[in-house]
């Protein structure tokens, strides 16, 4: 998923109005905040979106607004977590805001929630894989993230490193708007019982990640996001609180209505529990993994195995990609690129004639982080669409470091890669799965001994092989080095607007309290 | 080329030497791994030790818990048996020497005979691709990577020359080659008297059928109404899975390949659920004994090996070899055979409530995920014989000797094979 983090959202963010007219009051907050703080009206609709409910992550990458930095903070006592909360709640974007200047979103991990003082019964709503955390040994082992890559080797998120409970997500026109924007945020901060453990930094946004290409061309269409009526892929896939894949609401926490006596939480359906309040609707499970990229070995791998096989150095990069530079894929022009702008991103690969891998090699990365029609059941059909539909993953990633001087990466040196971000309501069959069965599997697809080139996991000198499909003969690029380290994150949930409110508020009148402090 | 076999032994062991046996296994699946010596059996492909617990049947019967052990393997299961009561005496010994009944003084003789005792019959056996044992796995694991190596050093020797004579230049260098010899002779097919066995079963059972088809055919609307109200009085388990079960179960699965799975429970009561189960694993046992038993079993292609097995007339085990994540294999279930998990799954307690048997059931996800969870058992000790190959890369390794032991090949045939490479 390396790559994946280079999403720059440029071309098909939604809802990018028109500039905003310049001397504009910094932050109009929208109709959700209203500058009062107020929780958005339970608008009773059960079908449609209720926009301003919904972070404006969900909807859009914030492409129009290329400053952004991700803070995180540590509760050490529940109330001043609460008020930070209710001080940030103006400020939260919303996806009704979508022309705001200046952004703010906020996430927060499974202990942050207990910090806040949610009830156990509450907590125990959550998925499995978010309430061990992106950390915890067995999701470690599954995901690859060992050795090398183990979360005690981590900058943030590790167990060695501060907790991260609450983690916000800013996002400006400019350098300098972004800088008094976080210290509008900071100034909010409580002088006790709230602290920034880490400051996640990035690069403005660019047509181009580090390694040159473009990125983040395939989001998923998702049905009534955009309030448009286009066929895609189930709301609830990205959503709690709506029909996923399969039709049914994943699980996610439901309160006692008593527990809301503002009634601020929309109400549960009816078949799920009664008499209950929804914490889940209109939020999402947000994925944090922050990748260094060196650009130096990757190149460097490419420029020996060109020499070695013939091929030109920009078509082995392109292949272990699966598009060349500038997102033209390889399936639609084997041979070059196109320069379309916006690329055709409608083929399919066995459809398209491509079913052996000749254009897109089946091991490339974004032919395995997306293999649209290529796996079983039949591949080609719709119903191979369908289940691949089950694995998508909307990405809102920002790169991080200085970008690499040239074209081909021998640049200034430093550290840079890319804060992945995604989101998804089921972290098991949607993250998980993918960097697992798809990414770091060596035998994904029928494959032997060939993880993903860039995102895969694999021993640093590994035996990791790149097999090129060609005619007659394929190449196989062998010793692939790791070129994407993991440096942090953790599983975070993006909660609905009018849960962020409810977790503001003191828990005190609630029925099973339960308050930060106490927390060992 | 051998036939394969399941091996089931299923040992009732006293309440109290529960933790002691748990003790053991986690032993022989640790430091003393080398007592159960199961890299010694030439044939074996997988086999597996656990423990099942005790619990109260839906008739109010108690069942303590007991020790299972199953494998899959090469040739016939009797010569299994005895050569396990040889050959892994030690490991056997301090696995069932806590199970009720078992020899004081074991002896080969004696522990084979024990072992006959307690050997269960499975209702239905799966097999990837019957035929294709241990030892062709492996060697023609090495031919494939004989036949990478060669291409990845002699590639730009061969890339201008046809397909056709690219196989043929293979074919040269195996034949030169005493590693990779074998592999331009065709893997020799399961003995005739085998082949002529299986071939009459095929026949016979539908000829058998055939004279109470009509009856069946008549049958049917009463059983599907009949089936109806079975299922309107189902009640589905709603307890989610308990998360250190989980986390236990996890630290023991998603590997590449092949993890062991194995799920316990018990059936629906009653006459009407206890018949259906019977009829669909007669079914099931016939589809994969003479029609999906080549690589693919019903649009899931990651299942090595698969078993169901009664261990009382009310309690069923299922225990198989998948490639991948359990999310994966439970995806698969989901997607392409709910059908085939409800027809059977479906007669157990708890299942998501199913429509008419095939429809619903699996496909209410979280549900399905919910209960396999709650019914999936731990296998304490699990050995393979091949760590690193999937069920597909040993299915395309076959591929590759069946065209490297043709003479010649054509062009766009040739083509396709070097495809495999």
């Amino acid at each position: 998923m390396a790559r994946s983090a280079l999403t720059t959202d440029r071309r098909r963010m939604r809802g990018t109005g028109p500039a905003p007219t310049p001397g504009a009051a910094p932050h109009r907050a929208g109709p959700a905040a209203a500058g009062t703080g107020a929780p958005p009206p339970v608008t009773g609709r059960r079908r449609g979106l209720d926009r301003a409910d919904v972070q404006g992550l969900v909807g859009s990458g914030y492409g129009r607004l290329p400053e952004a930095v991700f803070l995180g903070l540590q509760v050490d006592d529940g109330a001043a977590g609460r008020t930070l909360l209710a001080d940030l709640l103006p400020l939260v974007t919303s996806m009704a805001d979508d022309r705001t200047d200046r952004a703010l979103n906020v996430a927060l991990s499974h202990p942050g929630l207990a910090r806040l003082g949610m009830p156990q019964t509450a907590l125990a709503g959550f998925s499995l894989e978010f309430a061990g955390g992106m950390a915890a040994p067995t999701r470690s082992a599954f995901l690859g993230d060992v050795g090398e890559q183990a979360p005690a080797t981590w900058a943030w998120g590790g167990p060695d490193n501060a907790r991260v409970d609450l983690l916000l997500f800013l996002y400006a026109r400019s350098a300098e708007e972004l800088t008094a924007h976080r210290d509008s945020v900071r100034q909010r901060f409580p002088a006790a019982g709230v602290r920034e453990v880490v400051a996640l930094p990035t690069t403005p946004v660019s047509p181009r990640d580090h390694l040159g290409f473009a990125d983040g061309i395939s989001q998923p269409e998702v049905t009534g996001l955009h309030g448009r009526s286009e066929r895609g892929v189930a709301l609830g896939e990205f959503l709690l609180g709506y029909p996923n894949a399969y039709g049914r609401r994943t699980r996610r926490p439901l309160l006692p209505a008593a527990d809301d006596p503002g009634r601020v939480l929309p109400p549960a359906p009816r078949a799920d529990a009664p008499d209950s309040v929804d914490l889940g609707r209109n939020g999402s499970y947000l994925v944090v993994r922050t990748l260094a990229v060196d650009v130096e070995a990757f190149w460097g791998h490419v420029h020996r195995w060109a020499a070695r096989t013939g091929l030109p150095a920009e078509q082995v990069a392109a292949k272990m990609i699966g598009r060349w530079p500038d997102g033209t894929s390889l399936t639609v022009s084997p041979d070059q690129p196109l320069g379309d702008e916006p690329v055709d991103n409608a083929f399919r690969y066995h459809r398209d004639g491509d079913a052996a891998g000749l254009g897109c090699p089946i091991a490339a990365h974004v032919r395995r982080a997306n293999p649209r029609d290529s796996l079983d059941p039949r591949p080609g059909s719709d119903a191979s669409v369908q289940v691949n539909d089950g694995h998508r993953l909307i990405r809102r990633g920002r790169e991080y470091g200085p970008a690499p001087g040239t074209s081909d990466g021998t640049g200034p040196e430093g550290d840079r890669g890319l804060h992945f971000l995604c989101l998804n309501a089921n972290l098991s069959r949607q993250f998980e799965f993918v960097q697992h069965t798809w990414l770091n599997n060596p035998a994904f697809a029928g494959l032997q001994g060939s993880p993903d080139p860039i995102a895969g996991h694999h021993p640093p000198d590994g035996d990791g092989v790149f097999p090129v499909p060609a005619d007659p003969v394929r190449h196989r690029l062998l010793d692939l080095p790791r070129f994407v380290r993991l440096r942090g994150g953790g599983y975070f949930f993006l909660p609905g607007v009018r849960a962020l409110h409810h977790l503001a508020a003191d828990p005190a009148h609630q029925s099973s309290v339960r308050d930060g402090k106490d927390l060992p | 080329m051998p036939h394969q076999s399941a091996v089931t032994v299923l040992a009732p062991l006293p309440p109290g030497n529960r933790d002691r046996v748990l003790e053991t296994l986690a032993d022989l699946a640790g430091p003393g791994r080398s007592a159960l010596a199961f890299d010694q059996h030439p044939g074996l492909h997988f086999a597996r030790l656990l423990l099942v617990e005790g619990g109260r049947s839906p008739t109010g019967a108690e069942i303590g818990p007991s020790l299972l052990y199953a494998a899959d393997l090469d040739g016939s299961a009797d010569a299994h048996l005895r050569a396990l009561a040889d050959v892994s005496a030690e490991g056997l010994d301090r696995a069932f020497g806590s199970c009720t009944g078992y020899p004081e003084q074991p002896d080969p003789v004696g522990r084979t005979a024990w072992l006959q005792a307690h050997r269960i019959p499975e209702a239905a056996f799966y097999v990837n691709t019957v035929g294709r044992g241990v030892s062709q796995v492996l060697a023609e694991e090495g031919l494939r990577r004989g036949l990478e190596t060669y291409l990845d050093e002699h590639r730009a020797d061969v890339a201008d020359l046809s397909p056709a004579r690219i196989h043929a230049v293979l074919r040269e260098h195996a034949l030169t080659d005493p590693q990779l010899r074998f592999g331009t002779v065709s893997a020799r097919r399961p003995p005739i008297w085998w082949r002529t066995r299986e071939r009459a079963h095929l026949i016979a059972v539908p000829l058998v059928l055939l004279p109470v088809a009509p009856l069946v055919l008549l049958a049917l609307p009463f059983v599907a109404v009949a089936l109806r109200l079975h299922e309107l009085r189902d009640v589905p388990d709603r307890e989610r899975p308990d998360p250190a079960a989980v986390d236990r179960l996890r630290a023991a699965e998603d590997r590449v390949a092949p993890n062991p799975f194995a799920a316990v429970g018990f059936l629906k009561p009653g006459p009407f659920r206890a018949v259906l189960a019977r009829v669909v694993l007669a079914t099931i046992s016939y589809a994969v004994r003479h029609v999906l038993n080549r690589g693919d079993l019903a649009g899931v292609k990651t299942i090595h090996f698969a078993r169901w097995v009664y261990l009382t007339p009310e309690r069923m085990v299922f225990l198989s070899a998948y490639d991948g994540s359990l999310e994966s294999y439970m995806n698969d279930f989901i997607d392409k055979v709910a059908w085939g998990l409800n027809a059977i799954f479906g007669n157990g307690i708890g299942y998501p409530p199913t429509v008419l048997l095939l429809w619903r059931g699996a496909r209410q996800e979280d549900l399905f995920k919910d209960h396999l969870r709650n019914h999936q058992a731990l296998n304490h000790v699990w050995w393979s014989a091949y760590d690193e190959l999937t069920a597909l890369n040993a299915g395309s390794n076959a591929a590759i000797r069946t065209g490297l032991a043709r003479r010649s090949l054509s062009d766009p045939e040739a083509r396709a094979w070097l495809a495999l490479l």
